[in-house]
């Protein structure tokens, strides 16, 4: 059987946007929380697998894993100076020392990106991959909310959003959806938890407008989605695959548990959910989107993200992120949950210490604590990463001199019928986690 | 000042037991643990409760290390304009 080699950069949308567009006003996140997110892809890993990292694995997490038997291997980039350097995304990372990889790495093997995040034809070429990629233009065009709102359009789904190409159509815009409520203001190529901007008064807005203004003075184009806010019950997502013949496959549907338009966790749609969605159409919708992607150029996975309106009404096109993403690795770990009656839920624990803290130290405590989700113990986590919890810097501040060091603990946390049961179980971790001087944020 | 700094933080944070646990000491960043989107969002409610604007671009860690600290650049900033 054919060795796949499982990789890729988070964050992806960082790398497809445009630098001549103006931008809402952001912090920086650390870089090095997202960029150890790579080893979160262990779960897609079979037995003859190579899951590359920009860091090397942690060697008790990697203990651990092998034993509940995820026995993948774990090449890491050799080279410590393009590994810290983020301006390299992963293609780079390979191509920079391709004959060392190229050895080093099973000869027509399968790639397998998170992302496409850039023209991968020379990658092809040199480590002979067996399969085919989108091209970047493709990619970046059907990941911007533009496509997204077009494809609402086409498909003739009810379409609550507008484009603004200029901060003063954007000042318009907003007033006057202002009038009725809450405004949404969302970057094309913005990300969970950055780029999307709530809008409450009319002042903000002003301040807003201004600050794009500014920046279109400097030569940069605005474009961002504007909508209403609307008053949602539900978040949660499609996973499919369009084959290099334009095949939608049916993967999961995965709700998610969302906190002020940052991404929190993701948990499998029952029965009964399902049921409500295939009632309302839902999944020919899901395969007219696949079609109209694939005539844009895009083949591989995607992850469609819908809501369900407190009016009952079900908006299933929010925005399409033609990449892997979080619901699909928790589809991967539910499979291997379901083995033992469990279903999965994939959360994170953001977290900061002043001391160091390893990640043995984090197993060991939890083991202890009967919180370890062993072949033995059903009734405990999984823990998904090292490399996000205490990468380095500050999640708010990457510059800054401090002692702190922030990140996130991503981990699978089973449960039997009831998401709640779920809950309860992280509750119990953060527990642990503080018995071991770590603060724990949400 | 400080009651509406912690008012906002504890609304954002969605944490009511920041009403009663946070003081002029604490550190904004660190141990209310603001992430990147709440910050913005924290800046934006602050400017619109005290009717002055920051320079986005220039935001030093100092500034937020403690809410006494972030009372000082309030003051300063609306001072400056």
């Amino acid at each position: 059987m054919k060795s796949t080699v499982v990789l890729g950069t988070f964050d992806s949308e960082a790398w497809w946007r445009s630098p001549n567009g103006s931008m809402l006003p952001s912090m920086n996140s650390s870089q090095a929380v997202t960029m150890g997110m790579d080893e979160l892809l262990f779960p897609l890993c079979k037995e003859q697998d190579i899951l590359f990292t920009r860091q090397p694995m942690d060697e008790h997490l990697r203990s651990y894993l092998s034993q509940l038997g995820y026995t993948f291997t774990n090449v890491h980039c050799r080279n410590p100076v393009h590994a810290d350097d983020y301006t390299l995304h992963v293609f780079d990372l390979l191509m920079a020392d391709a004959s060392y990889y190229q050895q080093l790495l099973p000869q027509d093997a399968l790639f397998s990106p998170y992302s496409i995040l850039s023209d991968t034809s020379e990658l092809v070429r040199r480590f002979n991959v067996g399969n085919q990629f989108p091209s970047l233009d493709a990619v970046r065009a059907v990941n911007s909310k533009i496509y997204s709102h077009e494809l609402r359009q086409r498909l003739g789904i009810r379409n609550m959003s507008s484009i603004a190409d200029s901060s003063e159509e954007l000042l318009a815009l907003g007033s006057e959806l202002l009038r009725t409520g809450q405004v949404l203001v969302k970057d094309p190529l913005g990300v969970s938890g950055k780029g999307n901007m709530l809008i409450s008064s009319e002042r903000m807005l002003k301040r807003i407008a201004a600050y794009l203004q500014e920046q279109e003075n400097r030569g940069k184009q605005t474009q961002f989605i504007i909508e209403p806010l609307l008053d949602k019950t539900e978040d949660f997502s499609c996973q499919l695959f369009i084959t290099e013949k334009g095949e939608a496959e049916f993967i999961s549907v995965q709700r998610m548990v969302n906190e002020a338009f940052s991404y929190i966790g993701s948990y499998p749609a029952g029965s009964g959910f399902t049921r409500i969605l295939r009632d309302n159409d839902y999944f020919s919708i899901m395969e007219d989107a696949c079609k109209d992607l694939f005539m844009a150029g895009y083949h591989g996975e995607v992850c469609i993200d819908s809501m369900l309106l407190a009016s009952g009404e079900m908006v299933p096109i929010v925005e399409i992120n033609a990449r892997k993403s979080m619901g699909l690795i928790n589809h991967h770990v539910n499979q291997y949950v379901r083995q033992y009656s469990l279903f999965s839920f994939l959360t994170f624990i953001s977290a900061g210490c002043s001391t160091e803290v390893t990640m043995l130290q984090v197993l060991e405590a939890l083991r202890a604590g009967g919180l370890l989700f062993t072949q033995e113990n059903r009734q405990g986590i999984i823990p998904l990463g090292a490399n996000t919890l205490f990468g380095s810097g500050n999640t708010a501040f990457a510059e800054a001199e401090s002692e702190w060091r922030k990140g996130k603990l991503y981990v699978a946390a089973p449960y039997v019928s009831d998401v709640s049961e779920a809950f309860t179980l992280i509750h119990r971790v953060k527990d642990v986690l503080k018995s071991l001087t770590i603060k724990v944020y949400n | 000042m400080q009651d509406t700094i912690v008012r906002i933080l504890s609304e954002i944070k969605n944490n009511p037991e920041l009403l009663l646990t946070a003081t002029e000491t604490t550190d904004i960043v660190n141990d209310v643990g603001l992430d990147s989107l709440q910050m913005i969002n924290f800046i934006l409610r602050i400017e619109d409760e005290f009717e002055i604007e920051f320079d986005f671009d220039h935001f030093a860690y100092e500034d937020f290390q403690s809410i006494g600290d972030f009372m000082g650049f309030i003051t300063a900033t609306q001072t400056a304009s």
